[in-house]
């Protein structure tokens, strides 16, 4: 059972990873990036291809990965979000999604259907932890994690451009009136977005392989717990994703695939039951 | 073109279809007609989907569940139970339509991404079980061997079963066409268009969104049913959410919230794999492409912008003319006339945070009065008309309408109970047209039972008429000249504010409190305004009047509050408050004289 | 400095400003008053370019800046203090002060940045005190220094005032008025008011606003003078100071 609980673990800080994009995008715009899931399985192909293919060795591989779906992001906000914002219309959600559909089908066709293994020293030779088998790699991932969330609070709490990036967040008048380039905020959203899917992608592939159809099911319950999180609360999202991936861990492990996902998204209906803005949010009160 | 044309239009469609459908397998083959067949179901799934996500504005990416839901029901009573088509077609919406209505539950306090996510996770939900249950399900084998639906103890062959198909789907676009004509529809764009103006005419929009889920799932339900009959096996495949998302394309692409969009957009779905037959491996990259290409270039879908409404831009803004004089008081003012008081706030409290917004404010509007509320920039005004019609829960304090306690009612029951509102920027129902927004505001409409709606039986008939009648009146009573046709979001500032009037008078209110209506409005207007409120007074209906324009609350008020810093600063007829030294003070800001603790506050 | 002419912006179906045109000298005061609604911060928005007009000029330093993006103007040397203040209320006082100077970031290392803000706070030693406060923790007042502040960071030519007055207690006001009075010796500014009478006790120059259009014009003694500011504001109430006979101050409709 700690297997299932470390592997857990790792799965779930994968699903924050992911789910932060959704939150960032959020907060900036007010949009939500539903290409997020193929966002994190191009970063895993890409990483892929460049390690197996090209023989370069993971962390460049990685940071190319992470890199172009920078770029990615920053065009995707530009050619499928922004110029339905503009007209008031809330179509970007069926075009974040057909983006979504899209490139995960050029990828299958491109790259196959079946999934292909993303060979990793720290995922070949399990070590044993209190008895249970781990690999390093799912030991090495909540470390990542942490890493990467305590460069995002130092990122926006020391440097201009995060501080310009939270004031969008807060109040994209008053940075219009500062003089935010508050389109190029948004942009950067989608960019960091993306770029956060594709570390996920690279650190799970070692783990359970890449394919085409990988991102759509992690994609799906990263949003689940990015809402179950509360959109707009980071803290929420870590801790709803860890325990999202810990408890669906626990349950398939003993239940089986199926079960395991009536469970988690049963749940997830459950909390928004309880707490329609999400574990940690709050309701805020209707100005009219 | 007038509604009795189109209504026939429409049968005879219906009619030519059948007969349609009759002769036409003979012509295009098996295959052929499958297609269309398939297509045909579709349609009926994305009715259901375009009457809550269109016309509701309810987005549900999960509606493969209820179409799920009503084919295993269908498959599993024929094979499990022996039942026929005919017997397990009423159980198969029934099951869809309770899923429905659980569905429908987190709508209440969930939007946009929420409830999306809701509908979805709905969706793996019900595939999920699918695959698991295989006891039930047969798992990802599915069931195999259904029957084919029977007719007068025959079994249908391939040609009548798609003339069957095709007939249900007659049937159910002829329904709903009927139910979205009907008050039940009006109900529903209202909830689509404006939740808050929803809330202001006295719609429950839990009950409303209730109905359109259930409904939608039914259909959904009806959908699935008829597939496994058709197909003769099913299994979990069908029913993934490449599905939902499937349905919802039909309803975009055919255009979200028109009859004729899923009907249209249905068979170039399924016919589109067939000509890019050679593309068969891109199908799902050129519908993604397809998709965003359509959102972008044309929003309203094929149908949608193939008949748009003629906007009607208001030409050079039509005069506003003096309404009516002399209306009859309606049976809302004769019971007030023996009350003592309309309305009465008691020691209103208001905390947001650390922030009072409002301090043991106390006041009453006498029947039939014109009552100011004045008060200089963040006094409180605007918060203590949300208090009133209970968008905001007061910290402390009762508020009571002809002595009834309705302090933390929610915002439709006040409304029901009868008091109306307009905002500072005119709530109105956008897409509907300016007749539609006025008959929005009469009550008890949506009380009628949906059979009266879908099959519009003579008692429905007469009551529209009754309010069409009323609402010409209204329309004609506030001063509104221009085309009653016109879209809402078309109008001019103006006239907008004169339709939202029209709207609260619908509701035959006991009060209006009209909040800031004369902003915007030149000098011309501003004098029109003056006196459509007096005629309304007339009328027997108080007013509670927050205003700016001085010239027009002192000259027609009875009776003046003033708020300064959410206190009561002053109150008594205008003659008075006017040469109050204090008010002059609190306006023009002349020498400050006392230290008043200070209203932090962020952003407004 | 700043020359507007007939300026016309709309929100939705509404004409927010039909027409306006108005004028502020280099160091002058000008001041935009009127009631509710009339068009006054919708002025002021579209000069920084938060809001596009439909038609007209506006002209800063003689360079046209009405179609130009927000952030463009702003670098341009045009700040904006906006209505309620509008801080950034999860960051700290310093970090409001500097990211008031965002578009100078590039021209200045952090040294000079800091220096700035060491500068401003000295202006007001009780933001000093409270300098990695929370700007939501802080009093009306307080933020409304410290909104002051983050546009002065800019060190702008030209600096906008939107009804600094807004919720504030009547001392507060008048210590925010002291702090403006302050201002117009070194600064051009134009200020929303919607108190007549504080905003024409410091400005050089005013106009008033109606409906979106400007109907009168002149100096603060004229407009005070005139019996039509008084009935603006309080309906049929006889001008105090009103002289019966030909009404002075410029009048434009």
């Amino acid at each position: 059972m700690f297997q299932l609980v470390l592997s857990g673990l790792a799965l779930g800080c994968v699903y924050s990873l992911v789910a932060l994009g959704y939150h960032i995008t959020f907060v900036t715009s007010r949009t939500l990036n539903f290409a997020q899931g193929s966002a994190m399985m191009i970063g895993a192909v890409i990483t892929l291809i460049l390690v197996v293919d090209f023989a370069w060795p993971m962390v460049p591989a990685a940071i190319a990965a992470i890199l172009l779906l920078g770029v990615f992001g920053f065009i995707l906000e530009r050619v499928a979000v922004r110029p339905f914002v503009r007209r008031g219309s809330v179509a970007w959600v069926m075009s974040t999604l057909a983006v979504g559909i899209i490139i995960e089908n050029i990828v299958q066709l491109t790259f196959g259907k079946s999934p292909r293994g993303l060979p990793n020293a720290l995922a070949q030779d399990p070590v044993f932890v209190g008895g249970a088998g781990i690999y390093p790699l799912e030991l090495l991932i909540p470390a990542f994690v942490l890493a990467i969330t305590l460069g995002a609070w130092l990122f926006y709490g020391t440097t201009m451009l995060g501080r310009a990036l939270r004031a969008t967040a807060f109040d994209r008048e008053a940075s219009l009136a500062v003089g935010i380039n508050v389109n190029w905020m948004v942009g950067l959203s989608y960019a960091g977005s993306s770029m956060l899917a594709a570390v996920g992608g690279a650190l799970i592939g070692p783990l359970i392989g890449v394919s085409s159809h990988m991102g759509f099911l992690i994609g799906l319950k990263a949003f689940a717990v990015a809402i179950v999180g509360g959109l707009e609360h980071p803290v929420g999202i870590l801790v709803a994703g860890l325990v999202y991936g810990v408890a669906e861990s626990l349950v398939g492990g003993y239940f089986g695939s199926s079960v395991k996902e009536i469970f988690g998204f049963g749940l997830v209906i459950l909390v928004l039951f309880l707490r329609p803005s999400g574990l940690f949010g709050r309701t805020t009160l209707r100005r009219v | 073109m007038s509604a009795a044309i189109t209504t026939r239009i429409w049968l005879i469609g219906a009619v030519a279809a059948l007969i349609v459908a009759w002769f036409l397998p003979e012509l295009i083959g098996r295959y052929y007609t499958q297609m269309l067949a398939l297509a045909a179901i579709y349609a009926i799934v994305a009715q259901g989907l375009n009457l809550l996500a269109g016309y509701t504005g309810q987005v549900s990416l999960g509606h493969a569940g209820f179409y799920a839901i009503g084919a295993y029901c269908g498959a599993l009573l024929a094979t499990k139970l022996g039942l026929g088509f005919w017997s397990a077609l009423p159980i198969s919406m029934l099951a869809a339509a309770a899923a429905g209505v659980l569905v429908a539950v987190p709508s209440f306090k969930l939007e946009g991404p929420y409830l999306a996510m809701v509908t979805i996770a709905f969706g793996i939900i019900v595939s999920s079980i699918l695959v698991e249950w295989a006891e039930l399900t047969g798992g990802t084998q599915g069931v195999l061997n259904i029957p084919r639906p029977e007719v007068l103890g025959a079994r249908l062959p391939l040609e009548r079963q798609f003339v069957l198909i095709v007939a249900i789907l007659a049937l159910t676009t002829l329904l709903l066409r009927n139910l979205v004509r009907s008050p039940w529809g009006r109900a529903f764009l209202a909830v689509r268009e404006n939740p808050i103006a929803t809330d202001a005419v006295g719609l429950d929009s839990r009950r409303v969104k209730t109905v359109a889920f259930t409904l939608s799932a039914a259909a959904a339900g009806l959908g699935g049913h008829l597939f496994s009959y058709f197909q003769g096996f099913i299994s979990p495949e069908a029913f993934e959410f490449e599905s939902s998302v499937f349905f919802l394309t039909i309803v975009i692409l055919g255009g979200a919230g028109t009859l004729g969009g899923p009907l249209v957009a249905a068979p170039i779905m399924v016919f589109l794999p067939e000509l890019l037959q050679r593309f068969v491996d891109y199908r799902l990259i050129i519908y993604g492409t397809l998709i965003v290409a359509f959102l972008y270039a044309l929003p309203a879908g094929i149908v949608g912008t193939l008949f748009r409404r003629r906007n009607v831009e208001a030409p050079a803004p039509a005069p506003i003319e003096a309404g009516q004089q002399s209306v009859p008081a309606t049976p809302a003012a004769r019971e007030t006339a023996e009350v003592a008081t309309v309305l009465e706030f008691d020691g209103i409290g208001m905390a947001f945070g650390g922030v009072r917004a409002l301090d043991g404010v106390s006041f009453a509007v006498a029947p039939g009065a014109i009552h100011a509320l004045i008060g200089p920039n963040g006094a409180g005004k605007t918060v203590l008309l949300n208090v009133l019609s209970g968008y905001y829960r007061p910290t402390q304090g009762r508020v009571r309408l002809r002595g009834q306690d309705i302090t933390g009612l929610a915002p439709h029951a006040i409304a029901r109970l009868g008091v109306a509102r307009t905002f500072q920027t005119a709530q109105l129902f956008g897409g509907m047209t300016v007749l539609q927004n006025v008959l929005v505001g009469f009550p008890d409409q949506t009380d009628a039972r949906l059979f009266d709606s879908a099959v519009i039986t003579p008692r429905l008939r007469r009551e529209e008429a009754r309010r069409l009648a009323s609402a010409r009146e209204l329309i004609d009573f506030v001063g509104y000249r221009g085309d009653v046709d016109a879209t809402a979001n078309s109008l001019p500032f103006g006239h907008q504010r004169l339709i939202e009037i029209a709207r609260a008078l619908a509701m035959d209110p006991t009060l209006i409190a009209m909040d800031e209506p004369a902003a915007g409005l030149n000098p011309a207007e501003i004098e029109e305004l003056d006196r459509l409120i007096t005629r309304i007074s007339t009328r027997g209906v108080a007013i509670l009047l927050v205003e700016h324009h001085m010239d027009l609350v002192m000259g027609i008020s009875s009776r003046v509050t003033v708020l300064d810093y959410g206190q009561k600063l002053a109150e008594g007829p205008p003659s008075e408050v006017q040469a109050n030294p204090l008010v002059i003070q609190a306006y023009l800001g002349t020498e400050p004289m006392e230290e008043a603790p200070a209203a932090a506050a962020v952003a407004p | 400095m700043l020359e507007v002419s007939d300026l016309r912006v709309r929100y939705g179906s509404i004409e927010a400003l039909r027409g306006v045109s108005l004028s502020v000298g280099e160091g002058e005061l000008v001041a935009l008053i009127g009631s509710n609604g009339a068009g006054k911060s919708t002025c002021l928005k579209a000069i920084t370019g938060i809001l596009r007009p439909v038609e007209g000029s506006i002209r800063l330093g003689g360079e046209e800046i009405a179609t130009k993006p927000a952030h463009r103007i702003v670098s341009r040397g045009v700040a904006l203090v906006p209505e309620g203040r509008r801080l950034f209320g999860d960051q700290t006082v310093v970090d409001n002060l500097l990211l008031g100077a965002y578009r100078r970031r590039g021209n200045e290392h952090g040294g000079g940045m800091r220096a700035r803000v060491e500068e401003c706070l000295s202006r007001f030693p009780i933001l000093r005190e409270r300098r990695n406060a929370p700007a939501a923790r802080l009093s009306g007042g307080q933020q409304q220094m410290l909104a002051i502040s983050r546009g002065l960071m800019a060190a702008p030519r030209l600096l906008l005032l939107d009804e600094p007055s807004l919720g504030l207690a009547p001392l507060l006001i008048r210590q925010v008025f002291g702090i403006i009075e302050d201002l117009r010796r070194a600064k051009t500014i134009l200020l929303v008011e919607q108190m007549a009478s504080l905003a024409l006790r410091v400005a050089d120059r005013a106009y008033i606003l109606e409906h979106g259009r400007v109907i009168l014009e002149g100096t603060p003694k004229t407009l005070l003078s005139n019996h039509d500011v008084a009935r603006g504001y309080l309906g049929r109430l006889a001008g105090k100071n009103a002289d019966a006979g030909e009404p002075p101050g410029k009048r434009i409709t």
